[in-house]
């Protein structure tokens, strides 16, 4: 059994609006091996962004953990500091790529002076700068940047949107982390780019021994790059499984119809639809959150909560439809 | 005859600003975002049109419906010259020819109620009698897209991503269109309302009769709306051909390169495996010599670097642009 990096327990985060909190996360239990990558998908407003930036404690000043534990390593990371965090955690221990590079390099300065300040910082502040520029060109090479020497002095707007996903996939390895949360780093950038930065992640993560929680809405692209898959819906994990055997055989009726909806170049029958809509944070139905929409409901869907339970061998998910 | 025929399109933006200009000082300089394109689009079809961002697809979508000028060639409609209708054909020509766009909030008035939105192409039109069935219109309207009557009384902002690009198809369809140019029409959206509007789409095309342009980077996508399609590059088409073809017996490189990206969620493959195509689209201010995709191109010989390859028919009803082929 590969040793567990990251373990949630009944996480529950709330968000404060109009004075009022309204519940984000709910009853979440998640587990990530050493060296996996773990997909979250879910439709928008699910949720996946709020528990990656939970994990990290980059929540906004409105939100607030209601209760569960994150342990980290063996350690409950709630519990820290946050200097004590900051200091060993972010950064260090856990780093995160986000969808738009745009936003997390700094227009102003060089590219290479950026990189340069993460490795000075990782260096303890020891090493000159002339080695670290060394180490900085070799950085740009190693993730597929031609003629690093001159894109070092380069700022951020003449890089093209890939080059940028590429520097930042590149600072987010310099300290050797053991977790990496991608939010959707490739949702802005071409078919052809987004093959190219994922292949470089899939071979960074097998070098660096890295686990990844990626975060995405699409299931193709979690389909070529993820061993396990756990789907949200509202706030919750409805299923979690092995990529090949979600994709083979759902379990949970909200994953089933959400395939069913996904246009396949292999597929020929009509797609559906599901009917209504994803609730609102301040409108999630009672019991399951799915019933208003699920073609199998019943009583018992309307009244009480199903928990994520194994239904089979590392496949897990929250429907009464497995125990009747 | 084609529906639409589009001979020769060719459009620059002139940029004086940049950098480049600047330096060189030799004169403005020309982005050549579509570059000599020729294609038709039968009535009843539905032909797509892939590529890369900055290919030029959203130019020719804006070109065939002569929202921007080009620089050179023609479009006819219904065999005639867009280019030369004077005002009361324009006017008509507006009505028969619809665009959805990528970006549906942005596209609807915010000041404006879904009801004023959808109306207001009948109202420039002309097409209001009284006020009494404007509203049953409207309605109508929202009911072909699926959206009930309680959403002619809401603003933009308060629609959902997906409900707003219904929104935008009901305005498109207000005035029923023959012909529908849709710019990424489901870019953006979660897969459930996605799906809701394929399928919206495909049953709006057999009730009406509509032909449409449809541009997408979505390849699964494109296998289940269009009949045709034209695979773009650096503001070319470099093949076009049906969708069975393309997704089965495609022969451009280019269209080898970008499909090679599309799997389905049942075959078994990953990232770390797969043979990936290097390099990134170049700028069209400056693009390569010869065969503009020779620097990514695995099959490039030295005649590519030099001499540009035309599109010519490699079987019936199958173009492509490639010195492996003629
Ligand atoms: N700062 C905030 N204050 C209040 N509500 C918020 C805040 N941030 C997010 N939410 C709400 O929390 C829910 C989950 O948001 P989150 O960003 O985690 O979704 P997501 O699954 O990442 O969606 P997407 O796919 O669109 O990125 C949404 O209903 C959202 O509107
Ligand atoms: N108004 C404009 N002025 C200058 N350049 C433009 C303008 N519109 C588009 N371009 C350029 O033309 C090329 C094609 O753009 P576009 O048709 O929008 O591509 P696509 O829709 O395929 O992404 C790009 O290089 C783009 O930067
Ligand atoms: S618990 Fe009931 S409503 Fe929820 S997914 Fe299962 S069958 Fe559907
Ligand atoms: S013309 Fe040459 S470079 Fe261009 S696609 Fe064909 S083989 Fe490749
Ligand atoms: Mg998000
Ligand atoms: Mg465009």
């Amino acid at each position: 059994m590969p040793e567990k990096i990251l373990k949630i327990d009944d996480l529950a985060v709330e968000y404060k609006n109009k004075g009022k909190y309204l519940r984000v996360l709910q009853g979440i239990n998640l587990e990530l091996k050493k060296e996996e990558i773990l997909a979250l998908v879910g439709e928008s407003g699910s949720g996946k962004s709020t528990l990656g930036k939970t994990i990290l404690r980059l929540l906004p000043d409105s939100a607030r953990i209601k209760q569960g534990k994150i342990i980290f390593k063996d350690q409950d990371i709630c519990s820290l500091s946050e200097k004590d965090f900051n200091d060993q955690i972010r950064g260090q221990e856990m780093a995160m790529v986000i969808q738009n590079p745009q936003n997390a390099l700094n227009p102003v300065f060089k590219v290479g002076t950026q990189i340069l300040d993460v490795l000075y910082f990782k260096s303890k502040k020891q090493k000159s700068r002339k080695e670290l520029k060394k180490e900085a060109v070799e950085i740009l090479k190693k993730v597929g940047i031609s003629d690093p020497e001159y894109r070092f002095g380069e700022y951020p707007h003449q890089f093209s949107g890939g080059m940028k996903q590429r520097v930042m996939l590149a600072m987010a390895f310099i300290s050797n982390p053991s977790l990496l949360i991608a939010d959707e780093p490739t949702t802005a950038l071409d078919l052809t780019v987004e093959a190219q930065i994922l292949n470089l992640l899939s071979n960074l993560v097998e070098e660096y021994q890295t686990s990844i929680l990626y975060i995405s809405h699409d299931l193709g692209v979690v389909a070529g790059l993820s061993d396990r898959i756990a789907v949200m819906y509202a706030g919750r994990i409805v299923e979690v499984a092995q990529t090949r055997e979600l994709f083979a055989e759902p379990n949970h009726p909200y994953t089933e119809a959400l395939l069913n909806c996904l246009p396949d170049y292999q597929k020929t029958e009509e797609l559906q639809t599901i009917p209504g809509q994803v609730p609102d944070l301040n409108n999630y139905p009672t019991g399951c959150n799915f019933h208003p929409r699920c073609s199998y409901s019943f009583a018992r869907c309307r009244q009480e909560e199903p928990r994520l339970e194994e239904i089979d061998s590392e496949h897990f998910s929250a429907c009464f439809l497995n125990d009747p | 005859m084609a529906l639409v025929e589009v001979k020769n399109l060719k459009k620059y933006y002139v940029n004086n600003d940049s950098l480049l200009y600047k330096l060189a000082n030799k004169g403005p300089i020309n982005v050549k975002a579509v570059d000599d394109l020729s294609f038709e689009i039968e009535k009843e079809d539905t032909l797509a049109v892939v590529g890369e961002s900055g290919c030029g697809k959203t130019t020719v979508a804006r070109s065939v419906l002569r929202l921007i000028e080009p620089t050179a060639g023609e479009i006819l409609y219904k065999g005639r010259s867009i280019n030369n209708f004077n005002k009361q054909e324009l006017k008509a020509f507006r009505a028969d020819a619809q665009m959805i766009l990528q970006d549906p909030r942005s596209s609807l008035n915010p000041r404006f109620i879904v009801e004023e939105i959808v109306s207001e192409p009948l109202y420039i039109h002309n097409q209001i009698k009284d006020d009494f069935n404007l509203l049953d219109r409207v309605w109508e309207l929202l009911d072909l897209v699926g959206l009930s009557k309680r959403y002619s009384e809401l603003f933009p902002h308060e629609l959902s991503g997906g409900q707003a690009r219904r929104v935008g198809i009901a305005r498109a369809l207000a005035l029923q269109p023959e012909f529908i140019v849709c710019d990424e029409p489901t870019s953006g959206l979660d897969i459930s309302i996605m799906s809701a509007v394929l399928n919206l789409m495909k049953k709006l095309q057999q009730e009406y009769h509509l032909t449409y342009l449809w541009i997408s980077h979505n390849l699964h996508e494109v296998r289940y709306i269009s009949n045709k399609v034209a695979v773009m590059y650096l503001g070319k088409i470099v093949e076009i051909t049906d969708t069975n073809t393309i997704f089965n017996n495609s022969v451009h490189p280019y269209t080898e390169a970008l499909f090679s990206s599309l799997r389905g969620i049942n075959d078994d493959w990953n990232y770390k495996e797969r043979e990936i195509i290097e390099g990134e689209v170049p700028s069209p201010i400056n693009p390569p010599s010869g065969c503009s995709f020779h620097p990514r191109c695995k099959y490039s010989f030295a005649k590519c670097k030099k001499v540009e390859p035309e599109l010519k028919t490699v079987e019936a009803g199958h173009l492509a642009s490639c010195h492996l082929y003629n």
